[in-house]
């Protein structure tokens, strides 16, 4: 059964008006998402600062109202789904910045088995240490660390605890929003191996959020980048690093810069020039219209759709075409 | 070497902190040629910060720098600060990693730009000032003249980072130090950033002193790398060498881990074990607890930086017993 199944999400926040009398409106981030996600897949969210991707993730646990569309959790709506709070336990998410995450004046057993007190308030305090032991052990920390703090820990060592928090209710979900972007690349890689081994042995479902698309490649299943809270490109791993087909997805691509001096000597004078535009003030027509090498006049009048462009691949671009 | 713009010595780096002393830089010796690139990469705490604080002596209060850095033939640990003063923002200039914080709030940006102009160059507040913009523009900063005018915070990252760029190269420095110009930026304003450092480092036959944690940036920008661990060069090559062979365990071990977009899809990246050391005294090798492959006296003895090649040395006990 698909596990997650999001319909023509919008999200936006609440902003104050334009002036003292007229009330709040809603600023939009995420413009229309949709996607499934299946047991034991990752879908790998890209898109650089301002993308929303960070807003999705959120809105898909309902941490944030969406303004519009539908989450479905197993086929319930989000919105009206009883007992959200006793059900979070089955979806989770971890965060940037490890060390943030995590409460200073708690050990880390308290840390851990926080949530247990919120799922499974009929657990006795020893029943949730052992738990919370359990899921440190799970993330590769011996049962010593279960009493220490947060400042004892490295950045690695904290996010192995943030991922351990999110484990200790045996969630089917993890959302990991940049949870690498802080860390030391050899760590980094440590956490990403973790999660796959994770994945593997418990048939995790991950949406992984990063604007790193070397990273994602890794863990991801599938793919999708987002530019300015739209979906741009939406396609399986394999096909979408062999051929990116929305031209932001290849600027992406082109701008990840790989431990490979010939080549990234031959990069250098490549980079698009201009920045993206504000969400404040979205261009009507295709988002990237502005910074796009290939645009038109159509690409800056008329917003290209999201299509099918070849049998499971997605993009919204005027130009592209099967590859 | 008579033709190095800057030559450094067994320079060590010491703080004081209330359970002792602690070693941040331990006696590193690098060379640079006028118009290098030399890339210094590292994981937190490597040190590799420390030596370009050291160098604009701008260390923390309980630290303090040993050994030499000799500058144009100056020693800039041994300057007096007004000495220090006229090589700081002429000859040798310094961006930082969050350009929000290292611009003025309350100054406007061509006027933080002239000013040292004005105080090295001597140039009127009119030169200066069509001199920033003139900066400015080569930056890409659109419509210069009018944003010249404009305060830091009406300026997006990637263009407060041009700022300090153009900042830093308005004087045509000898050496510019680059301490993770790029970690705070989106991948493609970052490539924008590295463009620009590139061409104008080639313009002005700027040295440049890249300071990051990725080998990627490195890659992009770098003639020569060095390799630093707990304070320590562990390997130095040209780009070329150290990425297609590398010798030391620590370089080896972290190219594995970087996730690529190009070759084949291994089932999990390759780790190097544990977390990065960070200061303190070792009397072996500082990367002895991670390294797979060390041998007994790795831990007690302390290896030394050998010549592999003319233009490749590592610290490793195993490299030497090849």
């Amino acid at each position: 059964m698909t596990l997650l199944e999001v319909r023509n999400l919008d999200v936006g926040y609440k902003v104050p008006g334009g002036s003292l009398l007229s009330g709040p409106r809603v600023l939009p981030i995420v413009h229309d998402v949709s996607f499934t996600l299946e047991p034991g897949r990752t879908l790998g969210v890209v898109g650089e600062s301002g993308c929303g991707k960070s807003t999705l993730g959120r809105a898909l646990l309902r941490l944030i109202e969406p303004t519009a569309g539908q989450v479905l959790w197993q086929g319930q709506d989000m919105a009206t789904i009883p007992n959200l709070r006793q059900r979070r336990s089955e979806m989770q998410i971890i965060f940037q910045d490890p060390v943030a995450a995590l409460d200073p004046c708690m050990t880390l057993a308290r840390i851990v088995s926080r949530p247990l007190a919120t799922f499974e308030p009929g657990l006795s305090r020893r029943e949730a240490r052992e738990r919370a032991v359990e899921a440190l052990r799970l993330v590769g920390l011996s049962a010593d660390f279960a009493d220490r703090y947060p400042h004892e820990l490295s950045g690695g060592q904290a996010q192995r605890v943030g991922i351990a928090r999110a484990l200790v209710g045996k969630p089917k979900l993890i959302i990991c929003d940049e949870p690498v972007s802080a860390l030391d690349v050899s760590i980094q890689a440590q956490v990403i191996n973790l999660l796959m081994d994770l994945q593997e042995k418990m048939g995790l479902a991950l949406v992984f959020i990063s604007h790193n698309l070397a990273v994602v490649r890794h863990i991801s299943h599938d793919l999708m980048v987002m530019c300015l809270g739209r979906v741009v490109e939406h396609a399986p791993r394999s096909p979408f690093y062999a051929r990116p087909l929305h031209p932001y997805s290849q600027a992406l691509m082109q701008a990840v810069p790989e431990p490979d001096p010939r080549r990234e000597k031959g990069r250098i004078g490549t980079a698009l020039p201009g920045e993206l535009p504000s969400v404040l003030n979205p261009p009507p027509g295709c988002v990237f219209a502005s910074r796009c090498p290939k645009a038109a006049d159509l690409c800056r009048s008329t917003r290209p759709e999201l299509r099918e462009v070849a049998p499971g691949r997605l993009a919204a671009c005027h130009f592209t075409d099967a590859p | 070497m008579t033709d190095s713009l800057l030559s450094i010595r067994d320079l060590t780096v010491r703080f004081r902190l209330p359970q002792g002393e602690t070693t941040a830089v331990d006696r590193v010796s690098l060379d640079l040629a006028p118009g290098e690139v030399m890339g210094i990469v590292g994981e937190s705490g490597s040190g590799k910060s420390q030596i370009l604080y050291a160098m604009m002596g701008l260390l923390a209060a309980n630290g303090r720098a040993e050994g030499q850095v000799l500058f144009q033939g100056q020693d800039l640990l041994t300057l007096p600060p007004r000495d220090l003063d006229r090589v700081r923002g002429d000859a040798l200039s310094m961006i930082f990693q969050d350009p929000m914080t290292s611009l003025n709030p309350y100054m406007r940006v061509g006027d933080q730009l002239a000013e040292g102009l004005i105080v090295h160059k001597g140039l009127s507040k009119a030169q200066a000032g069509a001199e920033a913009v003139r900066m400015l523009d080569r930056v890409r900063i659109p419509d210069a003249a009018a944003r010249a005018r404009r305060y830091p915070h009406e300026f997006s990252g990637g263009m407060r980072q041009r700022v300090m760029i153009a900042m830093a190269l308005l004087a045509k420095p000898k050496l510019l130090l680059a301490d993770e110009p790029t970690t705070a930026l989106d991948v493609t304003i970052q490539a924008q950033v590295l463009d620009l450092m590139a061409e104008l480092g080639r313009e002005t036959g700027t040295a440049i002193i890249l300071v990051t944690h990725d080998l990627g940036v490195v890659a992009r920008l770098c003639d020569r790398v060095v390799v630093l661990y707990g304070g320590r060069v562990m390997e130095e090559a040209r780009a070329e060498t150290l990425y297609d062979a590398p010798v030391h365990p620590y370089t080896r071990g972290l190219l594995a881990a970087m996730p690529r977009l190009e070759t084949a899809l291994t089932p999990r990246l390759g780790t190097i074990p544990g977390t990065p050391r960070s200061g303190g005294t070792v009397s072996g090798c500082p990367f002895v607890d991670r390294c797979e492959v060390r041998l007994p006296h790795c831990a007690t003895e302390r290896p030394a930086l050998r010549d592999l090649s003319p233009f490749h040395r590592a610290a490793c006990h195993l490299t030497g017993a090849q």
